[in-house]
């Protein structure tokens, strides 16, 4: 698939948020411009800051909703803005998240000053030795899509606007409720006289797309989107206003990205108000945005789904899309897909192509499994069918449902505070009560830090933008991200899962079993960091009961491990909803191992542990199938909010149809086994190796890394190196 | 039952997701063969020299003075060795690999059944292959048979240099035979292989005519029986049943097998990217009798 436009503008689009030619660090990537705009259209990002503080103490005595819209508004008005010549997107130059330095950042000092010591000091210690991480997290809103395409910016301030006079008509609105509306309708406002600058300024240019730009600016000016251009102009500036400037990073684009556009594409193809080239170069413009923007966790989008009926929502544009990203070569965003018996055949057989030719930023999701989870939580089918995936691996209930994370669990930490404690511990079974005990204090103490911490949530980050697209916070007028949804759920996310199980049976294997060592000298190999100890963590290494390798007792103990676990779902949350969990790492199991020292399975202090619901590094040793029977043994549709699987295939063993047909049998027989998220790497060891010793000639070469493809090339030495020992086993 | 390896997700002998068992001992030797270590039928140790680590552990365990140490150089005495593969067990680096394990049909079968999930999802299977498995006819059947007890699929990977009696003892247990063809011509057979070909031609006839399912796989290595495709395309077009034919591209990375048992390698150099692991198309001459 070619655009002959997008040659031209290709330069421009990669550069647009930061210049490719410097050095670049995703994890700071808002503090990087890109493409400039023109001075006289606003001020630069130091001069909104210092309007912003002047702002912050001016309104000081206002409600926090209130002043953040004001601020927001402010830089709304102030920013620069472009409608260039190479892009069909328009521009916003102040992208950096302005308001954080005036207002969330010191409300965060504040809510902290407020919440227990015993939780700060729990919150501190627990970061520092690296067994928790209880955060406020701010980074997985999805709006309520279909709100946004059916009434537009213009449409939801009418809304809310309808709620409050229903509510006025009723009662007087407590100062609270008067806050949250006050600040949507100054939120709403910002983004429609946004709108009409950009408008304007568009009318100004000369270029070819300015008129279309302007066109589309001016209907979502008045209204919804009428076609497909606007539909993704209207979700490029939700993401970009909300992520960029609210502070509140919108994850999935929207709610089935082939299935919303279809709508569009139909009504565009019978009326000739596009033709399908036409669509496909918006789809690759779109796409190219957050490419160019390049989050580190490469950003979500989901494919496919299952209608009311019970049919599959995959459809031309589900193709066509595909299509468009293959041919961009880009890995970033990532697209998710919605796997169920009703996906069709081809179109499997073009998403696990674009795996194995190029190992593609792809996690398959099944379906089926998913809406179980919802099932068992007792939410109505209504309700879930069409849930939205709202992370990297994570899930909520469309329009009704705000998830967010809450706290990071290392359950490998843990092994080390019971050896620390096990002098007395006569067998394994003592150990493991030991264990647990432990693990539930640092579960209890995660809970009750967590619950105070999010009781701050509004107080730090009240969510104008995100409320006015759910219906069920305008009734209650209530923040939507905080207690204004129907449902909410907040996260324990487990990481470092298999180097758990693994140091749990090498404790097992080397202290109880073969008596090889004492736990008191277990204790002296690892603070040696197995120094002078090597025959020792060889034993520990070769220790026959892994995680991975669908060894039962490995696999028992990752069973009762993930039971324990799960047990801690359904408690309360402050936010009138519940607490969830998840098996996934992001980049915790490089942070938190750290910190971590040595760890009875042979890890030597500072590596990093598992990730996801993966084997330790090399440690899968029997193969994939093996793998994918262990993983099946973690009960991944017990986890309400996600779990994932990364596996590594040999390309060989994808090649011709077979391979094809192998790689669907992986997915299904892990989707029949109760499977949540699975992702792979398709690559060989001798690959990497030459790509290590010639990073010149493989600048392209990706990685999945839990989660998100990075360029082999970008990693570190060590990282590289247990990625070629893993790749070895299957060779 | 004598095998050097279980291959789990073997997505290329047969249909779907398999698990191939390489059984120990084959009647050809096949200059271009990338499985070395199953040609004889004996237990033979493998000495990967680049893995060692000179860490000794080998030594302190063989009780047939095989690992010599000298100067922190370490030597392995092949001519000692009994193949008992403890050394094995204790190289923590997998320098020294046995081919060559005994199992009873009791002790494999639930290895194979491990991952009955995965052959049911793919429509896949387990595969006999080798070396070659029916030189060991009776304990096929008998594994065979464990797998038709539980429904699953299964594949005969042969070589056909077998007994008529050896075919007849799987056949009633076997869905679908992978059955090798190398070359037509029986000089060029004896050449590359050291073995005549009548009784492999005869074998695929007798197939054929009970309408046993076929997949004919073909390595074809260039510059030895490349060749000899027309003539093996005409062989297969004047088959009775239409039959699936496969070219098995050629690799050289069993090199280092060679060296670590210490046979003379004769894998032919690698000529890149002349023939596709793709489907033949055949002219099937569909006779009636």
């Amino acid at each position: 698939m070619e655009f002959p436009n997008l040659k031209n503008d290709l330069h421009y689009l990669q550069n647009k948020y930061h210049d490719t030619a410097k050095p670049f660090n995703p994890h700071a990537r808002m503090t990087y411009h890109g493409a400039q705009c023109d001075a006289d259209t606003g001020l630069d990002d130091g001069e909104i800051k210092e309007g912003l503080k002047a702002l912050s103490v001016e309104m000081a005595s206002l409600p926090h909703s209130v002043q953040k819209a004001r601020a927001f508004a402010y830089i709304l008005d102030n920013g620069r803005i472009d409608v260039n010549e190479h892009d069909y997107f328009i521009t916003f130059y102040n992208w950096g998240r302005l308001l954080y330095e005036s207002f969330i950042d010191k409300w965060r000092t504040e809510a902290f000053a407020q919440i227990s010591p015993e939780s700060n000091r729990f919150i501190e210690e627990t970061w520092a030795e690296g067994s928790t991480w209880v955060y406020m997290d701010f980074d997985h809103s999805v709006p309520d899509w279909h709100a946004l395409y059916e009434l537009g910016f213009p449409g939801l301030l009418k809304r809310a606007r309808e709620y409050r006079v229903k509510k006025e008509n009723r009662r007087f609105l407590t100062l609270k409720e008067t806050a949250y509306f006050d600040a949507i309708e100054i939120e709403y406002q910002a983004i429609l006289r946004l709108i009409a600058r950009l408008r304007i300024f568009a009318l100004e240019q000369t270029h070819a797309k300015a008129p279309l730009a302007a066109a589309c600016l001016g209907r979502l000016y008045e209204g919804p989107p009428q076609n497909t251009y606007d539909l993704l102009m209207l979700i490029y500036l939700y993401f970009l206003l909300s992520e960029c400037v609210d502070a509140f990073q919108v994850r999935s684009l929207g709610s089935g990205l082939d299935w919303d556009l279809f709508q569009f594409y139909k009504k565009d193809l019978k009326s000739g108000t596009f033709t399908k080239n036409e669509i496909a170069e918006f789809i690759a413009y779109f796409l190219m945005q957050f490419s160019a923007i390049g989050n580190y966790w490469s950003h979500p989008f989901y494919l496919g789904g299952t209608q009311r009926n019970g049919e599959t929502k995959i459809n031309e544009v589900s193709y066509l899309i595909l299509d468009v990203y293959d041919s961009l070569e880009i890995y970033n965003p990532k697209i998710q897909i919605k796997y169920s018996r009703n996906i069709p055949p081809a179109f499997t057989g073009k998403f696990l192509d674009m795996i194995r030719r190029k190992s593609a930023s792809m996690v398959i999701v099944c379906e089926e499994n998913v809406v179980g989870t919802f099932a068992k939580q007792g939410i109505p089918y209504d309700d879930y069918f069409d849930f939205d995936i709202t992370g990297c691996y994570e899930y909520a209930v469309r329009g009704k449902e705000t998830g967010a994370g809450g706290a990071w669990i290392v359950p490998l930490k843990i092994v080390l505070d019971a050896l620390d404690h096990a002098d007395q511990a006569g067998s394994f079974d003592d150990f493991l009560v030991l264990y647990y005990n432990r693990l539930s204090e640092l579960f209890e103490g995660a809970y009750t830090a967590a619950n105070e911490m999010e009781q701050f949530l509004e107080y730090v980050n009240p969510a104008p933008m995100y409320s006015a697209t759910l219906e069920n916070s305008l009734e209650q007028a209530k923040d939507g991200y905080f207690d204004g949804s129907v449902y909410t759920a907040t996260g324990f996310t487990v990481t470092s899962f298999a180097s758990a199980v693994d140091s749990l049976m090498a404790v097992r294997y080397l202290v109880y079993d073969k008596k090889l060592v004492t736990i008191d000298g277990l204790r002296g190999a690892l603070k040696a960091d197995w120094e002078g100890y090597d025959d020792l963590r060889l034993k520990a290494l070769s220790c026959p009961w892994k995680y991975g390798i669908n060894n039962p007792e490995a696999n028992k103990m990752a069973e009762e491990l993930s039971d324990f676990i799960s047990r801690y779902q359904g408690r309360p949350n402050a936010r009138n909803g519940i607490w969830t969990m998840e098996v996934h790492s992001a980049r915790q199991f490089i942070e938190m191992g750290q910190k971590i020292g040595a760890t009875p399975d042979g890890r030597k202090s500072g590596e990093e542990t598992s990730k996801n619901a993966s084997p330790v590094m090399g440690m899968d040793k029997q193969g994939v199938t093996a793998l994918i029977l262990s993983a099946i043994k973690t009960k991944p549709d017990h986890f309400y909010s996600g779990h994932c699987l990364d596996i590594m295939l040999h390309p060989s063993s994808t090649e011709g149809e077979e391979g094809l047909a192998a790689m669907k049998g992986l997915i299904d027989t892990y989707a029949q086994g109760g499977g949540a998220s699975i992702q792979f790497n398709v690559v060989d060891a001798q690959t990497l190796r030459k790509a290590q010793e010639n990073p010149g000639l493989y600048q392209n070469l990706q990685i999945r890394v839990c989660g998100w493809n990075v360029l082999f090339n970008n990693m570190c030495k060590e990282e590289q190196d247990a990625y070629i020992k893993r790749a070895e086993n299957i060779a | 039952v004598r095998i050097t390896n279980i291959k789990r997700f073997a997505v290329h002998d047969g249909s779907g997701i398999r698990t191939t068992v390489f059984f120990k001992g084959c009647p050809l030797k096949c200059i271009w063969c990338h499985n070395p270590e199953t040609i004889s039928p004996r237990p033979e140790m493998g000495y990967y020299q680049h893995k060692c680590v000179s860490c000794g552990r080998c030594a302190l365990k063989c009780a047939s003075g095989v690992q010599v140490f000298e100067n922190g150089v370490h030597s392995f005495k092949r001519e000692l060795c009994v193949s008992c593969g403890v050394c094995a067990k204790v190289c923590p680096v997998q320098a020294m690999e046995l081919y060559g394990t005994e199992y009873t049909v009791e002790e494999i079968t639930p290895l194979l059944l491990e991952d009955e999930a995965f052959y049911r999802t793919s429509n896949g299977g387990i595969t006999l292959s080798g070396g070659e498995c029916l030189l060991q006819d009776g304990e096929c059947a008998a594994l065979l048979a464990e797998m038709k007890k539980h429904n699953i699929h299964t594949a005969v990977d042969t070589c056909g240099n077998v007994s008529r009696s050896a075919i007849d003892t799987v056949l009633p247990l076997t869905d679908i035979f992978l059955y090798d063809i190398k070359a037509v011509d029986e000089d060029m057979h004896i050449k590359y292989t050291g073995k005549s070909n009548k009784l492999i031609i005869n074998n695929l006839m007798y197939l054929d005519n009970l309408g046993a399912p076929l997949e004919i796989r073909i390595p074809l290595v260039p510059g030895c029986n490349d060749s000899e495709i027309e003539a093996i395309r005409e062989l297969l077009s004047s088959l009775r049943h239409p039959v699936k034919a496969r070219i098995i591209p050629y690799h050289d990375f069993a090199r280092t097998k060679y060296k670590a048992l210490l046979m003379d390698d004769t894998m032919p150099e690698v000529i890149p990217d002349i023939i596709e692991n793709k489907e033949i198309k055949l002219c099937h001459n569909r006779r009636v009798s």
